[in-house]
């Protein structure tokens, strides 16, 4: 069966990284290829000097590389979906242009859903959250994985990779939205204590449905710059995918997003 | 359009991150007069340099053990915007060893703490400072700190107290950081230098490396 989802995604430099004139690390990408809508998002890691590079490579390649072989890793076991990934990811590091030793310069957390048909995969890596609406009901798909400490976590170049992505998979069924932030996000729309969503995510999932694509993505933009950011001194960045409730264009066109 | 702006109760709300330190301090004899009177003064010093701080004050937890007569939980782990300044004083012997084992054993029950009520925490700080050597048995409580150390869940500060400290005893608690001696009876550089050291680990991020200012303005270089 064939649906079309509509995908947005923002990231606003922190107010720690402004004070310090240090880029935004945070970095959303999607894309629409093949029968296949990937969204995926990287948060750099703090003080690595190429880590916002890192970020748009890591969100970049993984989106590539699911809608690419979407049919291959939704079968596959998840030590080889990961090796793929992982492999594919670091690979695309070290052969950016003005690529600087060591690869470390480049980590990154990575947070991605793919969906095609009446199935999604999911991959998560670091801290940040994955989260999902079924049935008008929001879920956590994936939480944070930070280690025993706030200032920890796993990143694509990390020697515990391997281990600590998860990888999830199934069909659809009634979920019609998905949401992707990074931790920095995260500090407000996700309950550490009680491990569940904030009510805002609900009504973001709405405005997909009532409004055209570049005034969702503008006010997502607004607001992690005028309310979420201020809840916190890391960067943030929030990407959507909503299931269309109304009829849309031929979805068989291909179009890639960044923010 | 008033619908595309999010209100703040409609987020959720997180504790802030805490750093919890505890401070295991000599109040053996020997730091009768001026040494009591500097470390109080230190304390103090420490005490508001973190409250004059927003971040730092909401995420720093503190202990406090003091080793002499007796070994004393004189403050347990709490915001320090909230815990009344003490006044310490000298008497008695060195009991180390039960003074780090006490501060160990508070670390983790607050630690179950944090992870029972949601709180995420930043790696503990253990100040451990002397004026003297050990009076009892620290091997036990050397290994325990060890461990942590060595598994990247603690990070000790050792330091000596005048030319009497013991620093070969400090260093068993200590297999990375090396231990300092505190120059003449400069505490209050030294909080200085901790509450800085405190402020800049509350506003790290994950993969961000927290680097600690030089310790010069406290630390006598010839010990090192």
């Amino acid at each position: 069966m064939s649906s079309h989802w509509k995908m947005f995604g923002a990231s606003v430099q922190g107010r720690a990284h402004r004070k310090n004139d240090m880029p935004c690390q945070d970095y959303t990408f999607s894309l629409h290829r093949s029968g296949v809508y990937v969204s995926a998002l990287a948060d750099g890691a703090g003080s690595c000097s190429h880590a916002d590079k890192g970020a748009e490579i890591a969100a970049q390649t993984a989106a590539r590389v699911v809608s690419e072989r979407f049919g291959e890793l939704i079968e596959a076991d998840r030590e080889t979906c990961v090796r793929i990934l992982l492999e594919e990811i670091r690979s695309s590091i070290v052969h950016a242009p003005d690529y600087v030793e060591p690869i470390r310069n480049y980590s990154s957390t990575l947070l991605f859903v793919a969906v095609s048909g009446d199935r999604y995969i999911a991959g998560h890596l670091g801290d940040g959250v994955i989260g999902g609406e079924r049935a008008g009901t929001p879920f956590v798909l994936s939480p944070p994985d930070n280690g025993e400490f706030h200032n920890t976590t796993f990143f694509t170049t990390s020697d515990q990779a391997e281990e600590r992505m998860r990888i999830y998979r199934g069909e659809l069924g009634d979920i019609s939205g998905f949401f992707l932030m990074s931790d920095g996000a995260a500090e407000s729309l996700y309950n550490r204590k009680s491990e569940s969503l904030a009510p805002a995510l609900l009504r973001i999932r709405e405005w997909a449905d009532k409004y055209a694509a570049d005034v969702v993505e503008q006010a997502l933009h607004s607001n992690l710059e005028k309310v979420i950011r201020e809840q916190t001194v890391d960067d943030c960045s929030l990407a959507i995918m909503a299931l269309a409730r109304m009829p849309e264009p031929s979805p068989s066109g291909e179009e890639a997003r960044e923010a | 359009m008033d619908d595309l702006l999010i209100s703040t109760q409609e987020l959720t709300e997180n504790p802030t991150a805490r750093v919890p330190i505890c401070l295991v301090l000599d109040v053996s004899g020997s730091m009768t007069g001026a040494p009591i009177e500097e470390l109080n003064n230190g304390v103090r010093y420490f005490m508001e340099a973190i409250r004059k701080d927003d971040i730092a004050s909401a995420a720093a937890e503190m202990a406090l053990v003091t080793f002499g007569s007796t070994v004393q939980k004189v403050l347990d782990f709490g915001s320090i915007h909230r815990q009344a300044v003490p006044t310490l004083t000298a008497g008695g012997r060195t009991p180390m060893g039960a003074a780090v084992n006490l501060a160990l054993d508070m670390l983790e029950a607050r630690k179950q703490l944090y992870s029972a009520s949601g709180v995420d925490y930043y790696q503990p700080w253990i100040v451990l400072m002397t004026d003297g050597m050990p009076t009892d048995d620290v091997e036990q409580a050397a290994a325990r700190a060890c461990q942590l150390i060595n598994n990247r869940k603690l990070t000790i500060f050792p330091i000596g107290i005048g030319p009497d400290a013991d620093m070969e005893f400090l260093k068993k608690f200590s297999p990375k950081r090396p231990p300092l001696r505190l120059k003449g009876l400069n505490f209050v550089a030294f909080f200085e230098w901790l509450s800085k050291s405190v402020s800049s680990t509350s506003q790290s991020m994950p993969g961000e490396k927290v680097t600690l200012e030089s310790p010069a303005s406290w630390a006598s270089w010839e010990t090192l």
